[in-house]
């Protein structure tokens, strides 16, 4: 591998020497060019859809008040600082949905790099295609549910006196019935699994597709070589998939402030004597700001998230940049 | 396919066994749902509201289907909004995508390290709600039409990063290196040498479009007032929200309590949730035989 | 070059000349229409301006405004329906644009539309919906009062009071539907069980005195009836009928009886703890079920059958009408009387937004509804004989048509509900009895004061949230009272809503001394 860096690397020089220096700019332009045509349809798009609304995040710092138009509003509307924002300290929740909210999301990236990894590695592994494309569908079908529906089914799962759990389960076996949507201590759990269930179909995919791009001659060298199956994952699968893992792992950090709103807000039925171990900053949101139409508030949370996913997502990169900057998603 | 090479390399059969035993119970856990919600919606409204939801119902009943037969028209066109939507936007979404993702990938390229926070920070950093409605309704004004359901998920910066680590991963440096020396300039590299390599990248990022696409209930919410562009999964959610607003005692008027004669009950609920699901799952075993291990071009020898 | 600019002048001649024909044709019969309507709005007119301000917006066709309100969905014969409404209207220089968002979507949908500054010309406001207390102060709807100083006729059919209840420091920025203006709490009974139970419903004055009778279906009916559903905040805490001044779950109210004019957190009250300690009862003897804390949905538990009494906000008829839903028979105990308070004033209105292009067409339309019972019963009930039919005690029937293509009815939304057409499943004294209702009503002390909650706002965002953990478990008796209120209090407290009291009692003395009371 390393010699045929060494000779890609010299033959360009040794096929073009004196050109370099006369043509530098117009170098970059071929070099370059093309590539920065690319990327314009996205350009496009990113502008109109995105950098063009940031805009609006003055509005967080602002009374808005309507007159006229949008954009005099915006412009005549008070400015108040960070008042918008005290909704989210000067409350006794402040604490737990904060610590609720990063924990769950720790949670969450972890079992979601090494779960969909091992099934993956396992799916690619199992005798039979068939078989194991079946599975793979079948995996994927969780996805498809939306959480309301999801909710409903946990209902019949966990109801106190209909559910699945406590009559068929419990009950057949002689244990006390648990009164699961009062008691907190259960739901770190439950919603983990569901998170997992909905999702680790959908993640499988995409490592399961990194995988079948692994060219298959490295396994068949290191397995005439007399390599066992997990010395054979440890140092070719695995160091495949570190740059998709690393990616995947410092996107989802870009969002840790932000909860999966349907789950955590559906799922728990919103009640009250779950809100220790459910409440995430964004039901905290919805329900301080439901029925309002404070958009200056609204604005505020936004913000808060995202400056909060800014930092943790820096210092991240930056970390990486450090061990390989080619990892680095920045 | 590999089947003659792979059998100095598979597993024993144990490990299969054991394998196989985990991925059924997997599998049990992720379908058997499914199949409860199509039972359910062939279940008769007396019998969930006395027994509850069971595998077994006391009493089946066609009536969830007949409520949604008696509004085909609206089922029928909200499929064919989705299915067009979801078709034409996985296809320029995967264009749009893939010619970013690309320049990002070559590290001759200057500025990968700008663009690809460009697109980055939007993942983190948004203006809010009203701006954006702001921006499809008065600058760029597609408020009720087709092409807002489509252009703002056309360049989405997770699929984007997706695509570019599959990208360097799958396309060694020295084949671009080789067509550059052939003379080959930077489009026609990207349209025949690395587009058909990266094709499980491809189809990868196709089925996430697809769902994304398909699965979109919020711009209809946000954008369409004009009930012949719904799509269906938005005339799902419009039906569970209605009744769950309605009883969640938000709405703190007396007449809330009678007006939910008139919304779908609970089976029929069901059945508009299947169909909504249907198609698509129908769909995924079509880019299912890109994620399996086919034929690779053995690009690199040596 | 030449001969292209020629064509150009052509063209332009002639799209000119074209519309100006057009717009000819069209200003002849929307300018007699408009004149004719001039004359009579010229007498009511109190100052001359008035009358040539009218007859200079006489438009050359008619103008069309967009009414956006709540409802099921956007029905499927809204155009054939509108076609005929608008011919209907077209003389008074006017065409409707009906949109119904759905129950779910209503905010998610007005709320930005309003924010961003979109025009249309009617929209449907209450405190629960495009929150009018939230919505009124940003500068989003248009103040009213002008118009109605111009034109009474709406200020006569509400009354002075009714309507000045809605207004926020003096400005009205929409006007309520003129429907039922008080609400009492009470029971509703399975009627089966109370003809086995030989219960005598006159006699029921509180919840105690249903306890007994909890206790024998209880012992009679083992595990297939719970005696009393406690959903939410559908319980029998309604009894106490707090005069709040914010949301339902803010802390901040007034005794109901006026007794005086004091603020206070009514959730911490004695007549409060003494309620949960009732239902707490109730809870340990089995007449809760125990997993009332986490329901959802009053009307589909109640249509489970499974539940003996319930607790429900009442107006004349309503178990008929509950009867009628949930397919289970209903008997109605009304145990509060009659009380007009500031839940009734701002429960349906209809406003202007500010970013209307056309207010006075959309103020002309919104006094209509008011009015002109023909327009009432085409929007609520749709076309004469295709949609409903007409008995010969004057009552309708909805045919199926109705049903599949219209169904808009919540006729509660606007206007003046009293000039509609009765269903024949209503009693044909329904209005006459409603009417009674409303004047029989005792008036709360406080009608009319909005609390302006801008400055507390942070402390009620948190405040709602420690009611709503703590809400559940308290109304249905599921954990013990004394430990449960202790940590409540201590939350309120951290939550700041010592603040929101003393914000309430501020504004409230200082709006009494303003309006003399």
């Amino acid at each position: 591998m390393g010699c045929e860096k060494i000779m890609t690397e010299l033959i360009p020089q040794a096929y073009v020497p004196a050109r370099k220096r006369r043509n530098k700019y117009g170098n970059f332009i071929r070099t370059n060019g093309p590539l920065l045509t690319m990327l314009i349809p996205g350009l496009i798009i990113l502008l109109i859809n995105n950098y063009i609304p940031m805009f609006g995040i003055i509005i967080a710092f602002k009374q808005y008040r309507f007159v006229g138009n949008f954009f005099e509003s915006v412009i005549k509307s008070k400015f108040i600082g960070f008042n918008n924002f005290s909704f989210f300290f000067n409350t006794p929740y402040a604490y737990i949905m904060t610590r609720n909210t990063i924990l769950y999301n720790l949670v969450f990236i972890t079992l979601d790099i090494i779960v969909p990894v091992m099934l993956a590695i396992a799916l690619n592994e199992i005798r039979g295609k068939t078989l194991s494309k079946v599975y793979q569908s079948l995996m994927f079908l969780p996805y498809f549910l939306s959480w309301i529906i999801v909710s409903y089914l946990a209902y019949s799962l966990l109801s106190v006196d209909k559910g699945f759990f406590n009559i068929g389960i419990l009950r057949s076996l002689g244990i006390d019935l648990v009164e699961w949507y009062s008691e907190p201590a259960y739901w770190p759990f439950i919603l983990v699994f569901f998170h997992m269930w909905k999702y680790t179909g959908y993640n499988v995919v995409v490592y399961l597709a990194a995988i079948s791009g692994i060219d298959s001659e490295y396994y068949e060298a290191a397995s005439i070589d007399g390599a066992t199956k997990w010395q054979q994952i440890k140092h070719i699968t695995l160091p495949m998939l570190k740059s998709l893992m690393i990616i995947l792992t410092l996107l989802a950090v870009g969002r840790i402030f932000n909860a999966d709103f349907g789950l955590f807000y559906n799922v728990p039925r919103n009640s009250g004597s779950l809100m220790n171990a459910t409440m995430v900053i964004d039901t905290y949101v919805y329900t301080a700001l439901m029925n309002t139409n404070n958009i200056g508030m609204a604005a505020a949370a936004g913000a808060y998230q995202a400056v909060i996913g800014c930092i943790t997502v820096f210092t991240a990169n930056l970390i990486v940049r450090r061990i390989d900057k080619d990892m680095a998603l920045f | 396919m590999n089947r003659e090479s792979n059998r100095i390399n598979t597993i024993k059969w144990g490990s299969n066994a054991i394998l196989n035993f985990m991925f059924l119970c997997g599998a049990a856990i992720c379908i058997l749902p499914l199949t409860l919600i199509i039972i359910l919606s062939f279940t008769s409204e007396d019998s969930l509201l006395k027994n509850g939801y069971s595998f077994f119902p006391s009493e089946w009943s066609l009536e969830a289907y007949r409520y949604v037969a008696a509004v085909g028209d609206v089922i029928f066109r909200a499929y064919g909004t989705s299915i067009f939507v979801s078709l034409l936007g996985t296809f320029l979404s995967l264009i749009v995508i893939c010619l970013y993702a690309y320049p990002l990938t070559r590290s001759s390229f200057r500025f990968r390290n700008q663009f690809s926070f460009i697109a980055f920070f939007t993942m983190i950093f948004g203006g809010g709600l009203v701006p954006w409605y702001v921006v499809y309704t008065q600058l760029v004004p597609l408020k009720n039409t087709i092409w807002v359901m489509i252009v703002p998920y056309l360049m989405n910066a997770w699929f984007m990063m997706i695509m570019r680590t599959f990208i360097k991963t799958t396309i060694n440096e020295s084949i671009l290196e080789s067509a550059r020396i052939d003379g080959a300039g930077e489009y026609r590299t990207f349209f025949v040498i690395v587009l058909p390599l990266c094709r499980a990248g491809l189809a990868t990022i196709a089925l996430f479009c697809l769902l994304n696409y398909w699965n979109d209930w919020y711009l209809p919410l946000v954008f369409i007032t004009d009930a012949k562009l719904f799509n269906i999964q938005y005339l799902m959610y419009q039906t569970l929200t209605s009744i769950q607003y309605l009883m969640s005692g938000s709405a703190n008027f007396v007449q809330a309590r009678d007006i939910g004669a008139g919304l779908p009950s609970e089976s029929a609920r069901m059945a508009v949730a299947v169909l909504s699901i249907g198609p698509i799952v129908l769909a995924f075993p079509f880019f299912q035989r890109f994620f399996v291990k086919g034929l690779t071009i053995g690009a690199v020898k040596g | 070059m030449f001969s292209i600019k020629k064509v150009m002048c052509l063209v332009m001649v002639l799209v000119l000349a074209v519309s100006c024909a057009l717009t000819g044709c069209g200003g002849q019969t929307a300018g007699t229409g408009a004149e004719s309507t001039t004359t009579p709005e010229a007498t009511m007119a109190e100052t001359p301006a008035e009358a040539t301000a009218a007859s200079a917006e006489t438009p050359k066709e008619p103008v069309e405004i967009t009414y956006v309100r709540v409802g099921d969905k956007q029905p499927a014969d809204t155009d054939m329906v509108l076609a005929e409404v608008n011919k209907y209207l077209a003389n008074k220089g006017l065409k409707l644009k009906l949109q119904v968002f759905g129950w779910g979507d209503y905010d998610k949908k007005v709320n930005p539309m309003l924010a961003s500054g979109e025009a249309f010309d009617v929209c449907f406001t209450a405190n629960w919906a495009a929150n009018y207390y939230m919505n009124a102060p940003a500068g989003y709807f248009l103040p009213l009062n002008d118009y109605l100083a111009k034109d009474s006729t709406i200020v006569d059919i509400l009354g002075k009071d009714f309507l000045n209840g809605s207004a926020i420091d003096g400005v009205n920025y929409a006007v309520p539907t003129h429907k039922e203006t008080a609400h009492n709490w009470g029971f509703l009974l399975q009627k089966k069980l109370v003809d086995k139970y030989q219960i005598d419903v006159t006699k029921i004055t509180k919840t105690a005195d249903l306890a007994p009778y909890f206790e024998q279906i209880l012992k009679g009916e083992g595990r297939k009836i719970v005696p009393l559903l406690a959903c939410k905040m559908d319980t029998p805490f309604h009894f106490l009928d707090w005069n709040n001044l914010s949301d339902d779950n803010v802390p901040g109210a007034l005794y109901p009886d006026n007794r005086d004019t004091k603020v206070i957190d009514q959730f911490l009250t004695p007549e409060m703890i003494a309620y949960y300690k009732e239902m707490r009862d109730y809870y340990q003897k089995g007449y809760i079920a125990k997993d009332n804390g986490s329901l959802v949905n009053t009307t589909e538990e109640m249509k489970t059958g499974k539940y003996f009494a319930t607790e429900q906000p009442l107006i004349p008829y309503f178990a008929p009408r509950l009867s009628q839903q949930t397919g289970i028979e209903w008997v109605q105990v009304d145990i509060t009387k009659p009380v007009m308070s500031n839940r009734e004033t701002t429960g349906a209105m209809l406003a202007i937004p500010t970013a209307s292009k056309n207010p006075d067409a959309a103020f002309k339309f919104i006094t209509m509804t008011y009015t002109d019972a023909t327009l009432r019963n085409m929007i609520t009930f749709g076309l004469k004989d295709t949609h409903y039919t007409v008995n010969d005690d004057g009552r309708i029937k909805i045919t199926q048509k109705g049903t599949d293509g219209w169904n808009l009815g919540n006729q509660w939304e606007f206007g003046d509900q009293f000039k509609d057409l009765l269903l024949e499943s209503q009693p044909v004294d329904l209005w006459t009895k409603m009417l009674d209702y409303n004047k029989s009503a005792f008036v709360e002390q406080n009608l009319g004061f909005v609390f302006n909650a801008a400055p507390v706002q942070t402390q009620i965002s948190a405040c709602k949230a420690v009611v709503d953990n703590y809400y559940p478990i308290l109304f249905t008796g599921s954990a013990d009272v004394d430990k449960t209120v202790a940590k409540f209090i201590g939350e309120l407290k951290a939550s700041g809503e010592e603040a929101i009291i003393v914000e309430m009692q501020k504004q409230y003395d200082a709006w009494r001394a303003n309006n003399g009371k």
